[in-house]
């Protein structure tokens, strides 16, 4: 049993630390634009068909995927971006459009990953050497710590970014009080559409990242992605990036020792009681309080 | 639903060889208009393509031959196909779409289990004739159901069992069980289950887990910590290349694994070295030749799969062999009913029981439509290719057990 749990431990951080990536671009997306992006899941799997066609055309491995993912799903964001958003902003009611905008987005892109793919589940035939690492008693997959370790890399590049830096420090500004900025001279249009590509170039590394941690994908392996990103988002309290990054943690532990304990088929119910829990008791976020000052 | 490429693309071969005809004599000559879904997304997409190309070549086959003779004169066989986007809520719509609208004369069933236990409802309810190419889970046959019959599928309880059978041979005392939660993997894992009970095996764990699941990590360490030698875990293609991969990560070195799937050219094309040594099976394969009654034999079947669909992704497999017998078989009940009406139909069926051996295997069905026969061979994925271990009449090889410890692979 012992090992189980410390099997459940490190891998719940590990798939935790993925779901934290996935929570923070969708946070930071609402936080921003006030966008609930239900196609988010989508960019996510279309970073891991981009790390497959990589690998499979070109022989490209999955670690040097990441930055062309990052570059390409960065500059397709900035272009979607003043696509589709602005237009957005002219509607009477802006969020509930965005909330149709965005699904209508999630089945469309979906469609387009089908067309190019086929529904067939897809994996990348590629392995680190060693394969696997033994941590303690127990065997980890090489692929999980190196994806884990670039989850680490990221987060922390972007608390720098966010905490140490003007652009982030605007950003923040923009989550906290949208009017207030542009009141002392910041372009928030300018703002927004770099937070659109951010969480979007972020969306695309998480999907090599998935690639690397559950290796069969599909066209349609979008939704799941997007629902752990609200479960997530919602636990970490909207639009707060820290309070993301702990919550996709806590989501990744709790869904990996539910498993441990629980039969296999009850751990999904776990991420939905987490969900109607903390909506429940504090609908807030466990950070909520943070993003209410 | 996505009907106009669909039918568009499944007229094809008929429109084809009617054109070739006299147009008098297309037109003296309804065509009998089958009908059935096929899903373009989804879960049971891959596989319900497959089956749709095998019920394609034998629509090819059978009206390359003029048709089926009903009361002294020949009628041409047309597909009617709609999608069903692997959802069991859209499925019964579809159906009675076809039946209602398209106005098809008997149907043959949608893929897999979930999906054909909803259709069945509603062929039943209109009083049609509905053909079971890929539906085992037993409880279908349970529900009373009069016009359904599994022309090539065999009962989800017995489908697991040739590797028990096989792994009991080899010396395997202690095995563990996961299963999607569905009825085709639970229908299959109760019957391998119960064999291995019978045959004096220890079942270590019997665990199932929710569709959606991404992660088997724990499963797999939970399945190895019970001292199981060996693990049969069961669902579809997507979840068993994640299962082979992360039994290979974690290095969980069990004696043998088997995944049902895992000789399927998809999954052999996506897994590589996570598929190797592992057993499944299969109804498909060139070393496996059944002295066929009726229809083509396998080198045939293949061969017309190629020609017709030169570009398709994937070569025939399993399910092509499975849906293509079906269209067999159908041929027969319909020649022998000289009726479209749906319980002549049934009767017929009946009474053909134990008298057809087609591509997949010998036909032999109960009254409740249940298939007994059309049993699966083992197989095992070695290094340098796939080979039948079990049963021993048709096996090409000794099976590799224990499998080397991946420490020991290269």
């Amino acid at each position: 049993m012992e090992s189980l749990v410390l099997n459940g431990l490190i891998n719940g951080l590990i798939v935790g630390g993925v779901y934290a990536l996935i929570g923070l671009s969708l946070t930071l997306l609402y936080g921003v634009l006030r966008i609930v992006n239900f196609a988010h899941g989508e960019f996510v799997i279309g970073g891991s068909f981009l790390a497959y066609v990589l690998f499979n055309s070109l022989g490209i491995p999955p670690l040097l995927a990441l930055p062309v993912a990052a570059v390409s799903f960065f500059a397709a964001g900035w272009l979607a971006y003043y696509l589709l958003i602005p237009r957005l902003a002219r509607s009477d009611d802006p969020e509930i459009m965005s909330f149709l905008m965005m699904y209508g987005m999630s089945i469309a892109l979906a469609a387009v990953m089908l067309l190019m793919f086929e529904a067939d589940s897809r994996s990348i035939d590629y392995a680190f050497k060693p394969i696997s690492m033994k941590v303690g008693p127990i065997y980890v997959s090489t692929a999980r710590i190196v994806a884990f370790g670039v989850t680490v890399v990221i987060s922390a590049a972007l608390a720098w970014f966010l905490y140490r830096t003007l652009p982030g420090k605007a950003l923040r500004a923009t989550i906290m009080n949208r009017e207030a900025i542009q009141i002392v001279g910041v372009d928030v249009e300018k703002l927004s559409a770099f937070a659109f590509a951010l969480a979007t170039g972020i969306a695309g590394v998480t999907g090599v990242l998935i690639a690397l941690v559950f290796p069969a994908f599909n066209a349609f392996s979008g939704a799941e992605y997007s629902i752990i990103g609200f479960i997530v988002v919602v636990l970490g309290g909207l639009g707060n990036p820290i309070g993301a990054l702990i919550a996709g943690i806590i989501y990744g532990l709790a869904e990996q020792l539910a498993t441990v304990f629980l039969p296999q088929a009850l751990a999904q119910i776990v991420g939905f009681g987490i969900l109607v829990g903390t909506i429940l008791i504090r609908p807030t976020g466990i950070l909520g309080w943070r993003a209410q000052r | 639903m996505q009907r106009r490429p669909f039918l568009l693309a499944l007229a094809a071969p008929a429109l084809l060889a009617a054109l070739g005809s006299s147009p008098a004599a297309a037109q003296a000559e309804k065509p009998i208009r089958i009908g059935m879904t096929v899903a373009s997304a989804g879960t049971f997409a891959l596989q319900a393509q497959s089956g749709s190309r095998g019920v394609e070549v034998w629509i090819d086959d059978v009206n390359s031959r003029g048709g089926i003779e009903i009361g002294g004169k020949k009628r041409k066989v047309e597909l009617v196909k709609l999608d069903d986007r692997s959802d069991k809520a859209l499925v019964p719509r579809v159906y009675e779409t076809l039946i209602k609208d398209e106005k098809v004369d008997l149907l043959f069933g949608p893929f897999g289990s979930t999906l054909t236990s909803t259709a069945a409802n509603a062929t039943e309810t209109a009083g049609k004739f509905m053909v079971i190419w890929s539906a085992s889970a037993d409880s279908i046959y349970k529900q009373g159901y009069k016009y359904i019959v599994s022309a090539t599928q065999q009962a989800g309880s017995l489908l697991g069992q040739p590797p028990v059978r096989a792994l009991h041979a080899l010396g395997v005392k202690k095995i563990a069980f996961a299963y999607l939660d569905e009825p085709f993997p639970a229908a299959l894992t109760q019957g391998a289950i119960d064999l291995a009970k019978q045959l004096g095996m220890e079942v270590t764990m019997d665990e199932k887990f929710a569709k959606g699941t991404k992660d088997f990590n724990i499963l797999i360490q939970k399945a190895k910590a019970s001292g199981a030698e060996a693990f049969y875990p069961t669902a579809y293609e997507g979840d068993q290349m994640t299962i082979a991969r992360q039994i290979r990560e974690s290095n969980a070195d069990f004696k043998a694994v088997v995944l049902f799937y895992a000789s399927q050219p998809q999954f052999l094309q996506q897994a590589g070295k996570d598929g190797h040594y592992v057993f499944s099976e299969t109804l498909l394969h060139d070393k496996i030749n059944w002295k066929v009654t009726q229809g083509l034999n396998r080198a045939q079947m293949v061969e017309r799969y190629n020609k017709l669909f030169p570009d398709a992704k994937f070569p025939a497999d399993f399910q092509t062999a499975l849906a293509y017998g079906a269209g067999v078989i159908t041929e027969a009940i319909i020649k022998n009913a000289q009726s479209l009406d749906a319980a002549k139909l049934k009767d017929a069926a009946v009474k053909l029981s134990g008298k057809i051996v087609t591509v997949t295997g010998e036909y032999q069905i109960d009254e409740t439509g249940k298939q007994f026969k059309n049993e699966f061979a083992v197989i095992q994925t070695l290094p340098n290719g796939l080979e039948v271990v079990y049963p021993p009449a048709v096996a090409t090889a000794k099976a590799v057990y224990p499998v080397p410890p991946f420490a020991k692979r290269n």
